[in-house]
């Protein structure tokens, strides 16, 4: 074959192998925009795989964004559903009025992770005290200051203990995922607030420990809305309400026994 | 229609109001561009005159070498840098993981072979009667390198130009092995990848012009210098 022939029969491949695999007519597809730590760690693929089985003419899309951006895309209708972890702003979300449905379908909690030696002398202090100490000390901190529900939860606390971090010469900001500020946090041996299932998996590489914090004003609460308008609205409606039936709190319990082994995002 | 004006025009607000957080990133990447062009190109040039010019052992190889180093990934470039650097590995104790240094080194992986490819192909493309006339000058090997290299100069403008296209274009190494720490390894490709992940596309417009006018400056730059185009 000439190299012409070769062309045109790669392209002629990759447009069948295009076309099947793309989108069945008959199939409704969802948009679920959630937060990026479901989509990383695998939970929110294994919850979606399961309700696929129940429901072959549904489709789910799943996308990882930050909190502030899931319900950014949502309201500019390029999301059918949202999984987030920003109170705040999903009640400012709910209060507009674009929410067809809104319940709260898991919950995780935060810890903060650092070097082992310094990260024995904050146990069983509260968040805000381990705050204000490492702030004292100007120990070195990676924020991911992306606007996630986890920098949220990550400024209430400096609030709250009076510091303003921003611009520190000891507080790293990333302006990205977990994953990432993870490793920057492991690799410069720095103290970091992260999910607690994203710390699990990544807990032999980073080296970083579990500062054993006090367990108040660290949790992660989800919650799923299904956004007024979508033009799926039905089949968004459905897993909503399906995320918080008994069947998928199921779903939610089976993913995560096999992936962590126990209940990290409690159903 | 209107939502790709509402991003040109968000992008074009962004680059009017630009402050130093836009500016430091154009900075490190052309620092990080043009230090690993610099020195792909000295370590390329030399070794591409040395595969085009040269009978010794090992030269096929070499060859084969910078074949797949014309290609190889950059992602997974990245990836073995990573490995190399990270706290723990072998490399772990020289603390370049996530910094410039680190991006420089991923980038001259890739940009080394470019330049010694490209400079080989065009001492080789001379033709026989220049090598003939090359060989009855009885120099030493490192003059007639010298000589050749001389005379397929607008191949080493090429090779200048196609590496600095390759780094200042590439965005997995830098990305896995940098970490696009904002203000420390953010550079325009990663910015991009960033900003668009976030949905913030007219701010990854604005650091594509930029990076698009970096990239065709360079390029007809080194044409002028090099005495033709492509």
């Amino acid at each position: 074959m000439g190299s012409r022939s070769w062309l045109t029969a790669v392209l002629a491949a990759g447009l069948a192998v295009g076309v099947l695999t793309g989108c069945s007519p008959d199939e409704t597809r969802v948009t679920v925009v959630a937060g990026t730590t479901l989509v990383d760690g695998g939970l929110l693929q294994r919850v979606s795989d399961d309700y696929e089985a129940r429901r072959p003419d549904v489709r789910l899309s799943v996308v990882g964004a930050p909190s502030a951006r899931a319900l950014a895309l949502a309201e500019a209708g390029s999301a059918d559903v949202t999984i987030t972890h920003d109170p705040s702003l999903e009640e400012i979300f709910i209060s507009e009025g674009r929410a067809e449905l809104a319940a709260e379908v898991f919950s995780s909690r935060f810890i903060l992770a650092g070097p082992r030696r310094e990260s024995g002398e904050l146990r069983g202090l509260s968040a805000v005290e381990a705050f204000g100490r490492i702030a004292g000390q100007g120990h070195l901190f990676v924020s991911r200051a992306d606007g996630s529900g986890t920098h949220q939860v990550e400024r209430e606390i400096w609030d709250r203990a009076g510091v303003d971090p921003t611009g520190m010469q000891w507080y790293v900001e990333t302006r990205q995922g977990m994953g990432l500020t993870l490793q920057v946090a492991s690799q410069r041996e720095a103290f970091v607030l992260v999910e607690l299932s994203v710390f699990l998996i990544a807990e032999e590489t980073t080296g970083l420990v579990d500062a054993a914090l006090a367990p108040a004003g660290l949790e992660n609460p989800y919650r799923a809305i299904a956004v007024r308008g979508s033009p799926v609205a039905d089949e968004s409606l459905a897993f909503v309400e399906w995320l918080g039936s008994e069947s998928g709190r199921e779903a939610v319990g089976r993913a995560n026994l096999e992936l962590y082994g126990g209940q990290i995002f409690e159903p | 229609m209107e939502f790709l004006w509402e991003v040109l025009a968000d992008a074009v607000e962004v680059l009017s109001r630009a402050g130093p957080e836009l500016w430091m990133v154009v900075a490190l990447t052309l620092a990080v561009s043009a230090a690993s062009t610099g020195i792909g190109v000295l370590l390329g040039v030399p070794l591409g005159a040395a595969l085009a010019l040269g009978r010794f052992r090992g030269r096929g190889v070499l060859r084969l070498a910078v074949s797949v180093g014309m290609g190889f990934p950059p992602v997974l470039a990245g990836l073995l840098l990573l490995l190399a650097f990270w706290r723990s590995g072998p490399l772990g104790g020289l603390g370049l993981i996530f910094t410039p240094t680190a991006m420089v080194i991923a980038q001259v992986i890739l940009a080394t072979p470019v330049a010694a490819g490209v400079v080989s192909g065009s001492i080789r493309g001379l033709g026989m009667v220049p090598m003939e006339q090359l060989a009855a000058l009885r120099l030493g090997r490192v003059a007639r390198g010298l000589v050749a290299v001389r005379e397929a100069r607008a191949g080493v403008a090429t090779a200048v130009a196609a590496s600095f296209g390759r780094v200042v274009a590439e965005v997995g190494a830098v990305l896995v092995v940098g970490g696009n720490i904002l203000g420390e390894t953010r550079v325009l490709t990663t910015l991009i990848v960033e900003e668009s992940r976030q949905a913030r596309f007219g701010a990854a417009v604005a650091a594509g012009a930029v990076l698009l006018v970096i990239a065709l400056g360079v390029n007809i730059a080194v044409g002028r210098l090099g005495g033709d185009g492509p």
